[in-house]
């Protein structure tokens, strides 16, 4: 699926990774995962430099207010007014305490990768057309408190601005073609990595080291140290998400069914239309044959467009993300059934030694 | 309702006011968040040159007794500082506060932090501030937490707060009693993932790590878990030999972690593995079966299109 990547003129630096800075990483997570199930986002501040982009602030937008008027409020929450005039305030007050005030994109939480939709790709066509390296950091709830951190950076490719630009936003099936556009290369992933300040290091340094008081039960052998390692990677509950993730699986598949009975209907009617046009002109042919002996005024040909009207194409945008997010879900399935069957297998052969 | 009852309003005599303030309870214990050290941090390093220490706000929450206090996140204050004087913006405290008390209704003032261990009359200063009936934590008293961060020393964290037990009247604004309170550090399990991330970059040479993939981090987890066993039973060999002397406590530890195990009858456990492993196998058929009718199908509209 190595497409050429054709660079936009405008994008004079392209960025290729991201760098994450821990503070904010904490920030982020904590955010998102204290708001769960909501979904909240917030601003990211950094700067972009030698093809990397470093994220060195974050803060989280304010709950919409008046939730619940309309379902899906935070849609479009980085670009709703109440939060732009948020973002100036915010910045200005940041920019006093030396910190970098370029935005440079916003993150979101998602609920087992259900991200792709109509207001992910409006945000990012509107931050993309302000700074080409705006990013977005998806930051899945779920996978985190399971395992290992489970966050993205994403941002749409260069075929998708194309699509977007020379269809005018319509994503017609030609324009999609054209670009060579495939719901697989709709967002193009950044690596992303983290980085800890040297006083983040001896702060890590100092939290693990035993001369850090900690309260523990002295007779108790369970490590009370802050940095004690996790194991919650080795759980075995794997039902209720493997549960939650076929459903969700199934529900896109719901929606990219209806979604092409849409498109169906479109074509049925343009197959109608057409039929109709073939048959208009059959007639006025006949009809000119007729008035061209009565030396009568033709009619051209080319005017059945002033008679019918052919249906608009649907826009494939929807099709496009529906199939990016199935596509997305079935990733997830595998990658986690690939992790639980090898757990399984663990436990099932230490059992046996120990039967 | 007793308002309406009553016809008397009396207010409070000064003095009860105090008496009340110091009968509100103070905190025994303070917790701190790993994001806001990292805040902290943060904002030492972007301090202004010459600059020996920084200040900000701390924000968090108070337990409803107000015996413990949680800080969750801070942000910075600007502010100036010579021999003389002291002048710290009031105006971005306050403006900033709001804007973060916005986005994190349920964080509220709690105290401010410094970055050096040193306390001073400005700090005094400062702390009456944080402390004071207009803006500050009032009834409640301020925390004050002190970072050393200073790069050839350990960090160390130290919280306060402050009675005016002792002050002189005449210097009240620039005096006050700083009195410790242990503190520990906490996090939500939710976190937790995140702070092992990122301390899993602590010992490299680069400050640097990447995010691992779940599978990557099932195998991080057991071998640790298995370097751990090996700890374990290298250090109950040794005892056996009779090499190292025995602790009748971890001998204790070991044995009722042992008994926990499970003892599970093997064609039940048969019956229920292949169960679930057949359930996982059918989820697994079913996505990589509508993965590949995607992609064909994608394929077959491409060439429509096309031709």
């Amino acid at each position: 699926m190595a497409f050429p990547v054709t660079v936009l003129p405008e994008l004079t630096t392209p960025v290729y990774s991201v760098v994450i800075d821990s503070g904010v990483l904490l920030k982020l997570t904590r955010h998102t995962s204290e708001a769960f199930p909501a979904t909240v986002c917030g601003l990211i501040l950094g700067l972009d430099a030698n093809s990397v982009l470093q994220l060195t602030h974050a803060f989280p937008f304010p709950p919409s207010e008046g939730s619940g008027a309309s379902g899906n409020d935070d849609a479009s929450a980085p670009r709703s007014k109440a939060n732009v005039r948020y973002q100036a305030d915010m910045i200005r007050l940041l920019k006093e305490v030396n910190i970098e005030a370029n935005p440079v994109g916003y993150y979101i939480s998602s609920y087992l990768g259900g991200f792709f939709n109509q207001a992910l790709v409006d945000n990012l066509v509107a931050l993309q057309a302000a700074n080409p390296n705006s990013i977005v950091l998806v930051h899945d709830v779920t996978r985190s408190s399971q395992s290992s951190v489970s966050l993205k950076a994403y941002r749409l490719s260069a075929q998708f601005l194309a699509t977007n630009k020379s269809s005018g936003g319509k994503f017609s099936s030609e324009a999609v073609v054209k670009n060579n556009l495939t719901y697989v290369d709709i967002l193009e992933e950044l690596p992303v990595s983290i980085k800890n300040s040297h006083l983040g290091t001896a702060l890590l340094h100092h939290l693990d080291s035993p001369t850090f008081a900690t309260k523990g039960d002295p007779t108790s052998f369970i490590s009370t140290s802050a940095l004690a390692p996790n194991f919650d990677s080795l759980d075995l509950s794997i039902d209720p998400y493997l549960e939650k993730s076929v459903e969700f699986l199934l529900e896109s598949v719901d929606d990219y069914y209806s979604e092409q009975g849409t498109f169906n209907y479109f074509q049925r009617q343009l197959g109608r239309e057409q039929s109709k046009i073939q048959q208009w002109i059959q007639k006025t042919r006949s009809e000119n044959t007729l008035r061209e002996r009565a030396n009568l005024p033709t009619v051209s040909e080319e005017d059945w467009q002033k008679h019918f009207k052919l249906p608009t194409e649907p826009s494939r945008l929807d099709n496009l993300l529906i199939s990016a997010q199935i596509d997305q879900y079935c990733k997830q399935i595998e990658e986690y059934s690939s992790v639980v069957s090898s757990k399984m297998f663990a436990v099932q052969n230490s059992l046996d030694i120990h039967n | 309702m007793s308002n309406y009852g009553s016809f008397l309003h009396l207010s409070k005599p000064a003095s009860m006011m105090t008496a009340q303030a110091s009968s509100t309870p103070t905190p025994l214990n303070i917790i701190i968040h790993p994001q806001s050290l990292f805040s902290i941090l943060d904002h030492t390093l972007r301090r202004n040159e010459g600059q020996e220490r920084v200040i900000g706000t701390l924000l968090g929450q108070r337990s409803e007794d107000g015996t413990e206090i949680e800080i969750r996140s801070a942000f910075a204050v600007p502010h100036i500082e010579s021999a003389a004087q002291v002048e710290i913006d009031m105006e971005y405290h306050k403006t900033m506060y709001n804007l973060y008390h916005k986005a994190n209704p349920k964080e509220i003032l709690v105290g401010w932090y410094a970055t050096s261990l040193e306390l001073n009359a400005f700090s005094a200063l400062i702390q009456n501030f944080y402390s004071s009936v207009s803006d500050g934590t009032y009834p409640y008293p301020a925390v004050h937490l002190t970072m050393q961060v200073d790069p050839s020393s350990d960090i160390s964290i130290k919280t306060y707060i402050s009675t005016n037990v002792g002050v002189l009247p005449d210097k009240i604004s620039e005096s006050c009693l700083f009195v410790p309170v242990p503190n520990e550090l906490r996090y939500a399990e939710s976190e937790r993932s995140g702070l092992e991330l990122v301390a899993s970059a602590k010992n490299n040479e680069s400050r640097e790590t990447s995010i691992i993939s779940d599978i990557a981090n099932l195998e991080k987890s057991i071998e640790e878990v298995i370097s751990m066993l090996d700890r374990v039973s290298a250090y109950v060999a040794s005892v056996q030999d009779g090499t190292s002397p025995g602790n009748a406590a971890i001998g204790k530890f070991l044995l009722s972690n042992l008994s926990l195990a499970p003892k599970i009858d093997p064609d039940e456990l048969e019956k229920l593995f292949n169960s679930h492993l057949q359930d996982i196998l059918l989820v697994v058929y079913l996505s990589n079966t509508i993965k590949t009718q995607m992609q064909l199908f994608n394929s077959l509209k491409r060439t429509a299109v096309i031709s």
